[in-house]
């Protein structure tokens, strides 16, 4: 998964695009480790374990759950993977660049 | 101590044999039945086991280009164009054997494991769907009353969303006709999550939440109740489903500094909930 969303990172840098992680690592040593090790170039909430506060009010219990938001701040897809993820990150990364294109020549 | 839990024991046995009266006159002996049960249940374990084994020999042989391709080094990517033969898929290959032995030895504990299995493996896979059709008949007929159903019941809500509509009857009949109390609630939150997962039905689903929470919320749930295990469950029916707006998240970074979600409104999000273990 790691190299995956590394590219994806490096892939939108110019666009309107982010990963936003919550991180479930048992202390936040461990997480900083992890980050190092991996090169991972996104930010990350850090819950403190799989029970923490985020992931019990998102009710998440497998791992890695993901949901994609669009630029306005809506949920849009839930727990999308492999092409399917890419494709849909793909379209809201369009939309979003057509809306901000909209925004300036008004 | 001891000799008085003996004597505790049997006079359990008395009055075991005293409500059990009018069975006891018409089989020989009630140990009998209770041999033969044992007999029943050792043999349909015996009967699982081969299964089982058939079982592992035939996912074995269906991921075995996925398994050679690892040996050899291949990537990700290309891990990812290899097409597993559908013919040779685990539940194709021994389901039938599988739902056989379910009939032969319906009503034993072994044979209600082996339901929760192909449920498993069957409700997952549009081809092998009328396998769990099956399994759900049998166990409609021969454990509506068995307080273990629950085990079968707990994951039921994962089932494929082709195989949802059948597993919404079969779950509904279980609500309604189980005694236990264990049962019925399992049977109620698996109906609520399957409703809730569409947006036609997700009203139902939110009802039979509701219907969890006041009528189970006591019944236990792993080390938890259904109580506790229901709030998460509204929250997210309610609040984060496609079209919801995300709700906020204000929190710690890994690297301490204070971050929240709304701050990166203006870009797409992928929100990743991750760890590495």
């Amino acid at each position: 998964m790691y190299p995956h969303e590394r590219s994806l990172v490096e892939k939108y840098s110019a666009d309107p695009f982010a990963i936003v992680g919550i991180n479930s690592d048992s202390s936040i040593e461990k997480a900083r480790e992890v980050v190092e090790k991996n090169k991972i170039n996104w930010l990350s909430f850090y819950d403190g374990s799989p029970g923490g506060p985020i992931s019990t009010r998102w009710n998440v219990t497998g791992w890695p759950t993901i949901y994609l938001i669009d630029a306005k701040g809506i949920i849009r897809y839930k727990d999308v993977r492999g092409k399917e993820m890419d494709d849909a990150i793909e379209l809201l990364v369009q939309e979003a660049k057509a809306e901000q294109a909209a925004e300036k020549s008004k | 101590m001891i000799p008085r839990l003996r004597r505790y024991g049997t006079v359990c046995l008395v009055i075991a044999f005293m409500l059990s009266g009018p069975a006891v006159a018409f089989s020989s002996s009630p140990d009998s039945v209770g041999v033969a049960d044992e007999k029943m249940e050792a043999a349909a374990e015996k009967a699982f086991e081969e299964i089982n084994k058939k079982m592992s020999e035939a996912q074995e042989a269906y991921y075995k280009p996925l398994t050679e391709a690892r040996e050899k080094g291949l990537s990700d990517k290309e891990m990812e164009k290899i097409e597993l033969d559908p013919e040779l898929d685990p539940v194709m290959v021994v389901g039938p054997e599988m739902l056989k032995t379910i009939d032969k030895y319906a009503g034993t504990d072994a044979a209600l494991g082996a339901c929760d299995q192909m449920l498993a493996l069957a409700g997952r896979s549009e081809s092998a769907g009328w396998m769990a059709e099956k399994v759900m008949s049998a166990l409609k007929a021969h454990y509506l009353k068995n307080e273990k159903l629950v085990d079968v019941l707990r994951y039921s809500h994962y089932c494929s969303e082709a195989m949802a509509p059948a597993m919404c009857d079969f779950l509904s009949v279980v609500v309604s006709e189980s005694p236990h109390r264990e049962v019925q609630a399992a049977g109620c939150y698996s109906l609520a999550k399957i409703k809730g997962k569409k947006e036609e039905t997700r009203s139902e689903g939110l009802a039979l939440l509701k219907k969890v929470q006041d009528e189970y919320g006591d019944v236990s749930y792993g080390r938890s109740v259904y109580a506790d295990k229901v709030k998460g469950d509204l929250f997210e029916m309610k609040n984060l489903q496609v079209g919801c707006v995300a709700p906020e998240i204000i929190g710690k970074e890994i690297s301490g500094k204070l971050m929240q979600l709304s701050s990166f409104r203006g870009k797409v999000i992928l929100l990743d909930f991750w760890g590495d273990w």
